[in-house]
């Protein structure tokens, strides 16, 4: 009785691993396509921490117009996904360059990961809470009693609840929007240059609470294995000047390059959805930040890293007080040169 | 049942060899990645420091295997009786148990978040999900295993069919449904937390072994999740041992795997 079904189970079994070879040798066509024009380039990659789309657009316009490869780079840039992990690719060496949130890396540099912040990607976090546009709750202290779907862990979650002198439940995310959209009472972290516009299209009145609003303001960062940028600082240089140079042309010059590379990677980025993106990220100012404050792509204020280390430590979420040299390198940024 | 010194040294060495390679292990990978194999001690040391979390999230854990595991049982004996009543039945229906059986939870997760809510309804409902299908396939398998000439044994003495279940049918296949109960007893705790992982919920301080893991998680603590995988295998342990118990108490007065044996 058993023995068709073996067989055809060993049969799949084939058929996926073949699949997966031939999936194996088209992407190293691919790339191997891109790196065969001038060999003497360094090949490095680039944990993303999603799926390819605008909110990674600056590398992927360096990508596409070059400037990684007049840098001297070959740089390959990984697409991530739910349960992607690119912190911990990045901590153990699988990559050299990965990025993340400034708040995040200060907790794992903490735990002994050999992680450190080179560069800002965006002076803002995008991140804000989700909720169907006649939601009772309008202001972060309005959430006192209720439950959100979010990442259990984040550090902000206590720094709202200790903030507005509030509790408030929490539960796992569930990735995807059908639980949202079905229930009317879900409040859930989403990022404003995303599910927005998602809902919208479908029908669907939202409104946002931004993070940063609340004064829980940390940086979106990019990332290196520390070990990578003791051994080759040369490259770790060499990648954030061309990544900068490709966040400020996507955002003040024509996306339309890495547009079209995202929709090669991504099948489900569709061309509005990455107008939309684009123009949420130059309005609200998340990659650009204030220039009066300072603030400008890739550039990391010291101070204010080392207040927000400070207010996790407040907050219990650091166990210690974290030195800025624990989780970050400031020299690699242009303007210190 | 008695615990013998020829079954527990073994074990204990053992034990001692993996944790002796466990350290042997860590002190080979090299500094700037030795984050990602915490020591034993180590280990040991956050069950001590966050000994309250786990207790709470064992316990919460703990009664979403047991309500989806009891679940399981119930609704498994009377279909499995069902079954086993008639071929045309097994046929009509066994390819749809299959189907359960095949439903990835992680995929129906979501939708039960819908349906029953976060939280304990929901890790119950995937912990019945995980456990039900051993279950109703072994005890099926042992109501129409039945020794043939006992079945014809009680046709010659005229038995009604009622008393040829209960006497004939139902303590056979208690064997089988034994061995069901212990591989779905292996699983319930494993359904709790992956319940809890992807439809749980922290209201009430309900948050399990799957919540602490995301917290642990997203804080990188490594020692601390270790932890909590050793406490999901504790909470196996007791599942399993409950189990064995139970079929130790039913069985050993007349089934042959409790003959004595001392070798």
């Amino acid at each position: 009785m058993f023995t068709p079904m073996a067989r055809f189970i060993r049969k799949i079994g084939q058929l996926t691993l073949s699949a997966s070879l031939l999936a194996c040798c088209a992407c190293q066509k691919s790339s191997s396509d891109e790196i065969a024009d001038s060999a003497a380039l360094t090949p490095v990659q680039l944990q993303l921490d999603w799926f390819p789309e605008p909110a990674h657009g600056g590398f992927y316009q360096a990508l596409t117009k070059g400037y990684y490869a007049e840098a001297g780079l070959a740089v390959e840039i990984l697409p991530g996904g739910p349960g992607g992990r690119p912190t911990q690719k990045v901590a153990s060496g699988q990559v050299p360059f990965s990025m993340g949130r400034s708040d995040d890396m200060m907790l794992a540099a903490a735990q002994g990961l050999p992680v450190l912040i080179v560069a800002a990607l965006m002076q803002h976090d995008p991140q804000a809470l989700l909720l169907h546009q006649d939601h009772p709750v309008n202001t972060f202290a309005d959430l006192d009693g209720r439950a959100v779907m979010a990442y259990p862990g984040s550090a902000w979650i206590p720094y709202l609840q200790k903030r507005f002198e509030i509790e408030f439940d929490l539960m796992p995310m569930s990735f995807g929007l059908a639980r949202f959209i079905a229930d009317p009472n879900l409040i859930q972290a989403c990022f404003v240059t995303d599910e927005p516009f998602r809902l919208r299209q479908q029908g669907v009145a939202v409104k946002t609470l931004l993070l940063a609003d609340s004064g829980y303001d940390p940086y979106r960062v990019i990332v290196a294995h520390r070990p990578f940028a003791d051994a080759h600082p040369e490259i770790v240089l060499a990648f954030v000047a061309a990544s900068i140079r490709g966040w400020q042309d996507y955002i003040r010059g024509n996306p339309s390059s890495a547009h079209g590379r995202i929709a090669q990677e991504n099948d489900h980025m569709t061309a509005d959805q990455m107008v939309f993106s684009h123009s949420e990220m130059i309005i609200q100012r998340f990659v650009e930040g204030d220039p009066a404050v300072g603030e400008s792509i890739g550039a990391l204020d010291p101070r204010r890293l080392k207040s927000h280390a400070q207010l996790l430590y407040e907050l219990g979420v650091l166990e210690d007080p974290l030195p800025i040299e624990a989780y970050a390198d400031l020299t690699f940024l242009p303007d210190t040169h | 049942m008695k615990p013998r010194w020829s079954t527990v040294w073994p074990a204990l060495i053992a034990g001692v060899t993996f944790v002796a390679l466990w350290y042997g292990t860590r002190a080979m990978i090299s500094p700037a990645r030795d984050f990602m194999l915490p020591p034993p001690h180590e280990v040991l040391a956050a069950f001590g420091e966050h000994s309250t979390e786990l207790l709470s999230a064992s316990r919460n854990t703990g009664i979403g295997a047991l309500l989806g595991f009891s679940l399981a049982v119930v609704v498994a004996a009377l279909l499995a009786l069902t079954l086993s009543l008639s071929n045309l039945i097994r046929a009509g229906l066994y390819p749809y148990l299959m189907m359960m059986q095949m439903m990835p939870v992680i995929v129906i997760a979501p939708i039960l978040v819908l349906w029953a809510g976060a939280g304990l309804p929901s890790v119950t409902i995937i912990t019945f999900l995980i456990c039900f299908f051993p279950l109703v396939v072994n005890t099926t398998q042992g109501l129409i295993s039945t020794d043939r000439r006992l079945v014809e044994l009680f046709k010659m003495y005229r038995a009604t069919k009622w008393q040829e279940i209960v006497r004939l049918r139902v303590p056979a296949a208690l064997p089988y449904f034994f061995t069901g109960l212990r591989i779905a007893g292996t699983l319930a705790p494993i359904g709790a937390i992956v319940g809890d992982f992807s439809a749980g919920n922290s209201a009430g301080n309900g948050g399990g072994l799957g919540f602490l893991t995301l917290i642990y998680g997203a804080q990188f603590k490594m020692a601390a999740l270790f932890a909590t995988v050793l406490s999901g295998c504790v909470l196996g342990f007791v599942f399993v041992a409950a189990v064995s118990g139970l079929s130790w108490l039913c069985l050993h007065q007349w089934h042959d795997s409790y003959e004595k044996s001392d070798n």
